[in-house]
Order: structure tokens, then C-alpha cells, then sequence
């Protein structure tokens, strides 16, 4: 029963807190938990939001269809396809990182922070276009678009910020896996891939539930 | 060890006399709880209320029970259960009993079951729709209720129209009146956030929602039948209060219900003398005005001392007629005051941030709706208030009619004694009023 | 520094003060500084309650120069105790304790941890300059159109700065999940673990679920006030029910957020100060997890007066069903000091005070849960009442306790008893008084949130005032105490409780790394009274104290 050790008596100096006690396989679990964790609450704000979208969706069919009529899908499905690619160039970068390639990662990571600017561009010729149908965030008595306005741009927006956070994160990873410190361990590209596989899967929601239905 | 778990619960002969007391002090006491039931809730004043009411002596014997077995072992615990002096051992190694625990899961569930039984069927009984409601000479009549910050008004369409085919409508301010077994139905409307009605003795709240004016708003409704509490004198009144935060003299938007003993009265006192009011105002403006003025919620925001009026969120309107003349270059004292109430957005006195309710012959609050004649007679009334009126005084009867054609775009036929004129009927230039 | 009291025993060297203004990624720190933190915001809000006392001494508007500025006092006082002190202290305790009994050396994400307290202080000056310009008085429930259209600019930093404490709170609960999940050592099961891990798990998986639709809430909020949308104006196609639909899916699990961990403390405090085990553990733990998953089915009960009535029935009921996990907890504490070796230290007699305390609150939950009775009492002083027996009542006493039963091992030494004991006094009779009457001025027609009143109910208000100012006066009493243990407190040396938890099984306060290796934990965190329980303790005692520790 004795359990205690003699290993158990306290060190008596203040050491350097250096968080070496955790092996790099258990650090790399305890990331990804709480990735996933991360993510889980992500899930909430964007359903939130999503619903936001529903409501109307159901209450205003009408001013859905005619804007959907005016609209055309051209341009989203293009930026759809952007993401979608940006989203393989990611699980290529980190292929190639598990092989060792790091030049292979730094070219397939810059593709998916590209693919990710260009989805960003793509969003701001849409939302210039969509403002001169008079298609505006505030609410507007007079206007034949209702809500439409705020119900859109309030998921659309919050998901471009979250693709804008995921360039800017991409770019930090090309700076650290330019400096090797992928080489032994991906975890740090594996974490960005589940945050930008995340930003992907909610854009194809929003893209389905906005756009083709 | 072993010794330990089969003695548990080890409990002394001592403890089972202390249990004993305990039964006995947890059925007396209980049943002393519940002789503080009606001591601590308002008169019954209500069906509904006698429901709820038995409903919560229930609720105080079933705590009661529980309150006293916790307590009750706390107790026993503190007292025998103690370690002694320096006394260092450590109680039984007790894990646990499924059996009594499969018993204090299943207990409270079936006590919970019980009780979401019966309060389901109080609930359908008292929330179920009436056959007949606001019966008033053998009518139903619609009574709405407006919450507004910070006061309510009620009205009454009693489906009478005056000799001009104008709809009769009494507006009773804070009050609503009703009588002993009439089955009350009240449509609640917000004009501003949300408020709560409650009558406490009536044990009925409801939330006024906001809803989208356009699309005639989000009426709620509240359902109650006043019934005879033994002892009081009738009429009675009882308290209605806005339970729901909605700024600033939230505490002070209160109201009455005032119920009188039978329909005869309820006509007697109230219902037919208001008719006859609408129907025959004062010939003097300034007379009426003093009537008209005291029908809307104006004394939920502003201070006047003749009338005994002394909220603060609005600015005051002691000596309203000195200033008036001045606020704006270029407008008569007739039209600034004609318009700060038609048109409750235009001017905002300087340290007061809430915008005022708007009153006219075209809003959208039933309870606020104000006919030209209405406002002609507020207006007489208001530049009655100050020491050197700046109001054409001279003019009066002519100089409040080109203030309201300003403001309404329309003249209007001031007609006063002859009963309410429709407002848009009118097409003579007013003033004959004396 | 004052010498100690005690000199027999050496002291173990512990942070100096200024090491806790500092950015430290140590768990232990990072825990001082959230408890003195979350503890400075409670005088605060604590000091706008008896400021809120003193107004209604009298029945008349005299101490405030408006309602309004009663309105932003009482929400601030919601906002300050509910997202500054009862959920940051409960990290403190759970950043403290949890890595120790976990066994673990730190927190998973140290880095995480540290940003996560170091949000609140800005998150803090946000809301509290909030209530200087314009301040927000629409209640902490902010509901719309009060809270969008009828407020100032205070309300958009409120909802700012209770954003940024919502994000602070879900950094810290992934936090709390990822270590307990991984960060264990090989021996400590998942049914081994303390049942203030279970408790801590259980509230982290809720904020973590629920948090979001506060900050979802939150930001559809600032839009509403700051963009010009209309998601909660209904002239603009919005609905006001939406608010208090999200609001409250968020907070009604909040209210377990709050209490959840003070449940641990209990189970804690009454085993290792009864020397019993917990009754009924395994239950004890999966009662966490029920009332967790329950909590979530429960919201609307807050909206009984403004639901569409035929939906009000279901939320009866599920409100009603969370009464049994809470029941459990409830008996299986009444089990564990049944037949025990009670101690009346003052961490116990906090933790008796709670669960005598805390049953009036459940039992006016139940009846609150009663539909046509809630509509009575909704939003009335009973109201009032039942949140405080539960987050005063259950919450604090369970922080009280916490703390009477952790600042040795934090401090390194003991508080002092006699003092701890004149603040239970204080505070279990002060609170009693100030919070039992509110129940009858509710139920007699007061409701909450006035600053004006019928003078029928001024007696009961002032008996309500003085018994509040009583405890306001116990804080300073447990103030008093914290500081001068800090200095003088007798050496506590590594498990004064004699408790069994991991925690104990180092020296007091224990080193940056909390453990050489990986500790081993006891086969049972609360098997108290077995011969092998006292050799462990023995050898803990020998291996942490010498001989010289004869307590």
C-alpha cells in the first residue's frame, strides 16, 4: 500500500518551468483534443447563425427566390471550387511533411493560403455586387430585400473572417516550417488542417443552404 | 474493517429516540408550514387563485418533508456523529448501498411526476379559454390592455357608436374594472419593450411582446375570473404591477383593478357614467382638457403639480405654457406644445433621453389614440400652466385650431358639447367652440 | 514578512507575491491569480449589494438619483458576481486543485491557461467602463428591445466585455477537458479520480457547449446595436424571443457552470472532514454528468410568462426531472457523514452550511418548476430568493469551504479556525435572514428589480437590509483571516486533512512541477478507515513532514 516514494519529495529550487514532463506524443494528443474541442464550439456560433438564415429561408421564400434569380451562382461556385481544392493542397502539404518533403509542404501550404486569399477576393467582389442591388447589412423599411441583408451577410461574413484567420494562420505556418520545426513533428500543420477542413465543411453548408436550395 | 460495514448505519438507542422526535417534529412541522399559506400570499381574489394556491400547499407539504429530513439528518449527523476531544479515527469504510440508492433515485422521480401531474392540470384548467368573457350587458367587449413606459392603459371598445358613428372607446388609464364572476380576457400590447402584467392577487402574469406594428403587433393574452374574498368591502381594488424590467420608473408602472360586487354595479359606477362622459365633454376647453389629459399615460413621465403628477423621466410641465413660446423661433407656444405631442420625435429637451410615446388621431396604440379635439382641448389645457401664459390667449379659440391644422395637415372642427366629431369629417375652419 | 508562528517546521519556500502580478504559465499561480482576482470583484459587486440594500431601506427613490441608475447597479452586480467572480473562481480552485489530484505536473495548455485569466482584467475594465459612461441597465439578462434600442453605450461595452469573458471561459474549460482526459497519470483512472475532477469535467463540458451561444447571442447583440441590424427588433422582422431563447440556453447551464464545482468541494470536504467515504461515488460522478446533460433541456423555464403557452408544459417537466440528479448528490452527502467522525473545522461547516443552504433552493426550484405557481412568482423577490439559496447558498459556501480546506496546501499554511468559525456564524445568519424573507415579499406581490416599492413591505425589506449588511460585514472577517495566515498561520506541512487525494501527497504549497514522477494515487480517493489508508497516510506523512509533524 506504501505507494509513496522517496521520488515524491519536492524539489526544493523553483526550477525553469520547461514543460518537458509531457512526451511529444502525448503534447500531440492533447492538441488535437483540444482542436477538436475548439471546433465543437465553433459548430454552436455558426448554427446560430445558420438558423438565423433559416428562419428566413421558410418566412421569406419569396425575396430568397428573386434573390437568388439575381444573383446567379457563377462566382460562388467558382470560389466554392477554390476552397474546396485549397482544402486537398492541405492534406498534400501535410502528406508531404509526414514523407519529409518539407519544400513539397511549403508549396502545398502557400497553394492553400492562395486559395484562401482567393476566396476572400472572391467574397468582396460578391458582397460590392450584392450591395449595389441595395442588398445591405442594416435593416431597411424600404427595402424589397427585407432581412435578407443581415441573415446573409451575418454567416457569410463570420465565415470569411474565420477563412481570413486560417491565411493568416497558414502564412505563420509556412514561417515555422521554413524554419524546420515541422521536420520531426507535423502536429502544427495538422492542427491548422483540421481548422481549415472545419472552415471548408461550413462553407459547403452555407453554400448549400444559401445558394442551391 | 468488516465489523464496521455490517454495523453501519451503527446507530445508538439514543439516536432512535432522536429519530422518533424527528418524525413527529417533521409532520407537525410541516403542517405548521402550511399554516403560513395564506399569510404569506395576497387575498384570493380570483378562481384561478384558489387553483394555484392549493397547488402550492402541496408544494409547501412535499418541501416541508424534504426540508425537514435533510435538515432533520444534518442535524442528527452534527450531534451524534462527531469526533470527540482528540479523538483521531476515522468513521466506517462505507461505499455505499445500491439498493438505497436505486430508492432515492426512484422516490424523488415519482414525487416529481406527481407533481408535474397536477400542476399540468391546473394549468389546462386555468389557462383554458372562457366561454363567454367581458360580458357586459349581455355583450363580450374587447378590453386591451397597452404597457407603455412607465404605465398602463386599458380600453374598452363597447361597441357603441356616438351619434356622429364615431366607435365609443373608454380608456380607464391604470384602472381596469371588473366585477365578481365576470370572466375577464385581456389583450396585452407593448408600445415600447417588454413589461409583465401581473395582478398578484389574481396570481396571472403575462409578458407584453413587442411585435412588429405592421403586422398588428404580438398581442398576448391573460385570462382571469374575479371571485368574492369574505370580508372585503366591495368595490375592491388589488394591485397591478409591470414585472418585467423595462427602465427607468419600472418600480412605479403600477396599476388597479378594481372590482365591483355585480355587473349592475360595475355598470353603475363606472361603465355608463364613462359613456357618458365621451359622450358629453365640458363645453369649456380648458375643462375638458383637464379630463383628456388625465385619460393618457402623460403622468407616468411628467410632473405637474396640479394635477399631483411627479415622475421624472420626462421634463416637467409645471409652467409648460411660459416656456413653450420660446423653444423654437419662429412656432407659437400652441403649435410647440400640439406638436411635442403628436410628433413626440421632433424636439427632445436638453438632459432627457427617452423619446416619448407619440399621441394622434392615426397611431397605431389604440390607447393613445387622441382625436384633433382631444388634442385641442390638452393643448387649452396646457397653456392654462404658467404665470404669463405665452399662448395667444386672446386668440385662444383660434390660435389652437391653426396650431393643430399646422400640425395635422387638416382643419378641424372644434364642436365641443356636441359630441366627439370624427376627425377627418370636419371641413369648416374651427373656433366656435365658446 | 512577519516571522512565523511556527518554527519547528521549516517552511516550504513558496512564490514570492510579486510572482502572481506577473505572466506565469504555472497552474498554481495562474490559480491565486484568478481566486484573488475573482475575490476582489466580489467585494466589488458585493459592496454594489448593499449599496442596492441601502436604496431600498425605504420604500421611496433616495439614495439613487434615478431608477436608471438603480437598473445599472443591480446589473452590474448580476454581471460582476456571475462572469467576475463565481465562474473565474471556480477556475482558481480547478486550475489549483485538479492538476494535483490528477497527479498531473500542469495544466495541458500552460500557455492557454495563462491567456485565459489574463483576459479578464481588459474583459473587466470593459465592463466596468461600461458603467461609467452611459452605463447598460437592462439587467445581466440584457434582454431586447431594452438592451438594443432604450440603452446607451454602456450596454454595447457590457456585451463586449462579456464577450471577451465568455471567450476566456471556453479557453479555460478545453483546458480543463484535455487534462483531465489526458493528462493523467497511467494508475489514476477515470474511476479513481476525485469527484471534484468529475465535477470540474462535467461543468467544462458545459461551457464549452454552452458558452458559444452566449457569445452567438452576444455578437448578434452588437450587431443589433452597433450595424444597424434587426435580428432581435421585431419592426424589423427580428423577434425579441430569440434573445431570450439563445440567452438562456447559454445561462440556464450556466447556473451549473456556477454551482457543478461547488458540488465537488463538497464531496471533498465532507469525506476527508467526516474521515467517511463518499456514499454512493460512482453515482455521485454520473449525477454530474446527468445534471449536465439535463441543464441543457431546461432553458424556457426562465420564459414561462412569455412562451407560447402550450409550450410551457415540457419545460415543466424536464425542470422538475433535474430535481433527481440533484437529489442524489444531496442524499449521497447526507450518506457520507452519516455514522462518521465529524470534524467541525470551518471548511466543514461551510460545506454543512451548503447542503443546508442549498436544499431550500432546491426546493423552491421544484416549485418555481410548478408552471402555474412559477406564473405567479415569476420574476418577483421569491425569484430573487431561489437563485441566491442556490448561487449564495450553494455557489459561495462551496468557495468558502474550498478555501478553508485548500489554503494550506496554496499557502503552505493553516488558516485560522476560530476566526473561520465566527465567519460561518456571520455569514450562515446573515444570509439566511437576508435571503429566506425575500421568498414571502415575493409571493405578497414585490417584484424584483425596483427601486420603488409599496410601503406595506418596508419592515420585511429592512429586516432584509440589516441582515444584509450582517453579511457584508463576514467578508471582512474571512478577509481579515486570508491575510493574516498568509504571514502568521501555523505550518501546515503537506496533508493537515490527512486526506487520501493526490493533492495532498506533496509538500504544501507544492513545487513548480507538483510531483517528482509520476505520483501514485491511493487505490480509493476517499477510502478512509482502512488499515491500508493509514499506512499511506503515514508514509505521506513521514515522506513530506519528518517526524517532527505531530498533528
Amino acid at each position: 500500500m506504501a505507494q509513496v516514494t522517496a521520488q515524491q519529495l519536492p524539489s526544493a529550487a523553483h526550477a525553469e518551468h520547461e514543460h518537458s514532463h509531457l512526451s511529444e506524443e502525448e503534447q500531440n494528443n492533447n492538441l488535437k483534443l483540444g482542436v477538436w474541442l475548439y471546433l465543437a464550439s465553433e459548430i454552436v456560433i455558426f448554427s446560430i447563425m445558420i438558423v438565423g438564415y433559416v428562419i428566413l429561408r421558410i418566412n421569406e421564400e419569396e425575396v430568397v427566390a428573386q434573390a437568388h434569380e439575381q444573383l446567379g451562382v457563377g462566382l460562388v461556385t467558382a470560389n466554392t471550387f477554390v476552397l474546396l481544392a485549397s482544402s486537398y493542397f492541405m492534406v498534400m502539404g501535410l502528406r508531404a511533411m509526414q514523407r519529409g518533403n518539407r519544400a513539397g509542404m511549403l508549396r502545398w501550404i502557400g497553394a492553400t493560403a492562395l486559395g484562401g486569399i482567393v476566396f476572400l477576393i472572391g467574397q468582396y467582389i460578391e458582397y460590392s455586387e450584392l450591395s449595389h442591388l441595395g442588398i445591405v447589412l442594416g435593416f431597411d423599411a424600404a427595402s424589397q430585400w427585407s432581412t435578407l441583408g443581415m441573415r446573409f451577410y451575418a454567416p457569410t461574413f463570420f465565415h470569411g473572417a474565420h477563412v481570413f484567420v486560417g491565411v493568416v494562420w497558414a502564412l505563420e505556418v509556412l514561417r515555422r516550417g521554413a524554419q524546420g520545426r515541422y521536420d520531426n513533428n507535423p502536429i502544427g500543420i495538422e492542427m491548422f488542417g483540421l481548422y481549415w477542413h472545419f472552415v471548408d465543411v461550413v462553407w459547403i453548408m452555407l453554400f448549400t443552404l444559401i445558394y442551391l436550395v | 474493517m468488516e465489523d464496521n460495514r455490517r454495523n453501519f448505519p451503527s446507530i445508538s438507542p439514543a439516536a432512535v429516540v432522536v429519530a422518533a422526535v424527528f418524525l413527529l417534529v417533521s409532520a407537525l412541522g410541516t403542517y405548521w408550514f402550511t399554516t403560513f399559506v395564506p399569510l404569506v400570499l395576497p387575498a384570493q381574489a380570483s378562481a384561478e387563485s384558489k387553483s394555484v394556491d392549493e397547488l402550492f400547499t402541496i408544494l409547501v407539504i412535499i418541501g416541508g418533508v424534504v426540508f425537514f429530513l435533510i435538515q432533520g439528518m444534518l442535524l442528527i449527523s452534527v450531534l451524534f456523529f462527531r469526533a470527540r476531544g482528540e479523538e483521531r479515527n476515522d468513521g466506517p469504510t462505507y461505499h455505499g448501498n445500491p439498493l438505497l440508492e436505486i430508492v432515492w433515485t426512484i422516490i424523488p422521480a415519482m414525487v416529481v411526476v406527481f407533481l408535474a401531474v397536477i400542476s399540468f392540470n391546473v394549468w389546462t384548467q386555468n389557462s383554458e379559454p372562457k366561454a363567454a368573457v367581458n360580458h357586459v350587458n349581455g355583450e363580450e367587449i374587447a378590453i386591451e390592455v397597452s404597457g407603455a413606459r412607465y404605465a398602463w392603459t386599458h380600453t374598452y371598445a363597447t361597441g357603441r357608436l356616438s351619434p356622429d358613428g364615431v366607435p365609443i372607446v373608454i380608456n380607464s388609464g391604470d384602472t381596469l374594472h371588473t366585477y365578481i364572476g365576470q370572466n375577464v380576457e385581456l389583450i396585452l400590447q407593448t408600445q415600447d419593450v417588454i413589461h409583465s402584467y401581473w395582478v398578484p392577487a389574481m396570481r396571472v402574469k403575462q409578458d407584453l411582446l413587442p411585435g412588429n406594428p405592421a403586422t398588428g403587433g404580438r398581442p398576448t393574452e391573460i385570462r382571469f375570473t374575479p371571485v368574492r374574498v369574505e370580508g372585503e368591502l366591495y368595490p375592491a381594488t388589488y394591485p397591478i404591477v409591470c414585472a418585467e424590467l423595462c427602465g427607468d420608473g419600472h418600480g412605479r408602472m403600477r396599476g388597479t383593478v378594481v372590482v365591483h360586487e355585480n355587473e349592475s354595479q360595475f355598470l353603475e359606477a363606472f361603465y355608463e357614467p364613462a359613456i357618458y362622459a365621451i359622450l358629453n365633454p365640458p363645453a369649456d376647453p380648458v375643462l375638458r382638457g383637464e379630463i383628456e389629459i388625465q385619460r393618457y399615460i402623460c403622468n407616468s413621465c411628467h410632473t405637474l403639480d396640479s394635477l399631483e403628477w411627479s415622475s421624472r423621466t420626462g421634463p416637467s410641465l409645471n409652467g409648460i405654457a411660459d416656456r413653450a413660446g420660446e423653444r423654437v423661433a419662429g412656432q407659437s407656444a400652441e403649435e410647440y406644445i400640439a406638436l411635442s405631442i403628436w410628433n413626440s420625435g421632433a424636439f427632445r429637451v436638453p438632459g432627457y433621453n427617452e423619446q416619448m410615446a407619440a399621441f394622434g388621431p392615426d397611431v397605431m396604440e389604440s390607447a393613445n389614440i387622441m382625436s384633433p379635439e382631444q388634442l385641442y382641448a390638452i393643448v387649452a389645457y396646457l397653456c392654462t400652466q404658467g404665470e404669463q401664459s405665452d399662448c395667444d390667449q386672446e386668440n385662444a379659440s383660434s390660435a389652437i385650431p391653426e396650431a393643430i391644422e399646422t400640425v395635422f395637415g387638416m382643419q378641424v372642427d372644434i364642436n365641443f358639447g356636441q359630441g366627439d366629431a370624427a376627425a377627418d369629417s370636419a371641413d369648416e375652419a374651427g373656433g366656435e367652440s365658446e | 514578512m512577519a516571522p512565523a508562528e511556527n518554527h519547528e517546521a521549516a517552511a516550504v519556500a513558496r512564490p514570492a507575491l510579486s510572482d502572481y502580478l506577473r505572466w506565469s504559465v504555472d497552474h498554481k499561480i495562474i490559480g491565486v491569480q484568478y481566486g484573488v482576482a475573482a475575490f476582489l470583484f466580489f467585494i466589488v459587486g458585493g459592496a454594489m449589494a448593499m449599496l442596492i440594500r441601502l436604496e431600498l431601506w425605504t420604500p421611496a427613490l433616495d439614495l439613487m438619483v434615478s431608477g436608471s441608475a438603480y437598473n445599472s447597479l443591480f446589473t452590474m452586480h448580476g454581471t460582476i458576481m456571475i462572469f467576475l467572480f463565481i465562474i473565474p473562481m471556480w477556475a482558481a480552485f480547478g486550475n489549483f486543485v485538479v492538476p494535483l489530484q490528477l497527479g498531473a505536473k500542469d495544466m495541458a495548455f500552460p500557455w492557454l491557461n495563462a491567456f485565459a485569466f489574463w483576459l479578464i482584467p481588459p474583459a473587466a475594465v470593459v465592463v466596468l467602463l461600461g458603467y461609467f459612461v452611459n452605463p447598460a441597465e437592462a439587467g445581466w439578462t440584457a434582454y431586447p428591445p431594452l438592451s438594443t434600442l432604450f440603452s446607451g453605450d454602456g450596454q454595447t461595452l457590457w456585451a463586449l466585455g462579456a464577450h471577451l469573458l465568455g471567450i476566456s471561459s471556453i479557453m479555460g474549460s478545453i483546458n480543463f477537458i484535455v487534462t483531465i482526459l489526458n493528462m493523467r497519470p497511467p494508475q489514476m483512472t477515470l474511476w479513481r479520480m476525485p469527484l471534484l475532477c468529475w465535477a470540474v469535467l462535467a461543468t467544462s463540458i458545459i461551457a464549452v457547449m454552452a458558452t458559444p451561444f452566449l457569445a452567438g447571442a452576444l455578437t448578434l447583440l452588437l450587431l443589433d446595436r452597433v450595424a444597424g441590424t434587426t435580428f432581435f427588433d421585431a419592426a424589423g422582422g427580428g423577434d425579441v424571443l430569440l434573445w431570450q431563447n439563445i440567452f438562456w440556453f447559454y445561462s440556464h447551464p450556466a447556473v451549473y457552470i456556477m454551482v457543478l464545482p461547488g458540488m465537488g468541494v463538497l464531496s471533498e470536504v465532507l469525506s476527508v472532514h467526516s474521515r467517511k467515504p463518499v456514499f454512493g461515488y460512482r453515482m455521485v460522478g454520473l449525477s454530474s454528468m446527468g445534471i449536465a446533460f439535463v441543464g441543457f433541456t431546461v432553458w424556457a423555464h426562465h420564459m414561462f410568462t412569455s412562451l407560447q403557452p402550450e409550450l410551457r408544459i415540457p419545460f415543466m417537466i424536464t425542470t422538475m426531472i433535474i430535481a433527481v440528479p440533484t437529489g442524489i448528490k444531496m442524499f449521497s452527502w447526507l450518506g457520507t457523514i452519516w455514522g462518521g467522525k465529524i470534524r467541525f473545522t470551518s471548511a466543514m461547516l461551510f460545506a454543512l452550511g451548503f447542503m443546508s443552504m442549498f436544499v431550500i433552493g432546491g426546493i423552491t426550484g421544484v416549485m418555481l418548476a410548478a408552471l402555474p405557481f412559477d406564473i405567479h412568482v415569476h420574476d418577483t423577490y421569491f425569484v430573487v430568493s431561489h437563485f441566491h439559496f442556490v448561487l449564495f447558498g450553494g455557489s459561495v459556501f462551496a468557495i468558502y469551504a474550498a478555501l478553508y480546506h485548500w489554503f494550506p496546501k496554496i499557502t503552505g499554511r493553516m488558516m485560522n479556525e476560530r476566526l473561520g468559525k465566527i465567519h460561518f456564524l456571520f455569514t450562515y445568519f446573515g444570509f439566511l435572514f437576508t435571503f429566506f424573507p425575500m421568498h414571502i415579499v415575493g409571493m405578497l406581490g414585490m417584484p424584483r428589480r425596483v427601486a420603488v416599492y409599496v410601503p406595506e413591505f418596508q419592515l420585511w425589506n429592512q429586516v432584509i437590509s440589516f441582515s444584509a449588511f450582517v453579511l457584508g460585514f463576514s467578508t471582512f472577517i474571512v478577509i481579515y483571516n486570508v491575510i493574516r495566515s498568509y504571514y502568521r498561520g501555523p505550518i501546515a506541512g503537506a496533508n493537515p486533512w490527512r486526506a487520501l487525494t493526490l493533492e495532498w501527497a506533496t509538500t504544501s504549497p507544492p513545487p513548480p512541477t507538483n510531483f517528482d514522477d509520476d505520483p501514485i494515487p491511493y487505490e480509493d480517493p476517499y477510502g478512509y478507515g482502512t488499515e491500508a489508508a493509514a499506512v499511506y497516510l503515514a508514509v505521506v506523512e513521514r515522506a513530506f513532514d519528518g517526524d517532527s509533524s505531530g498533528r
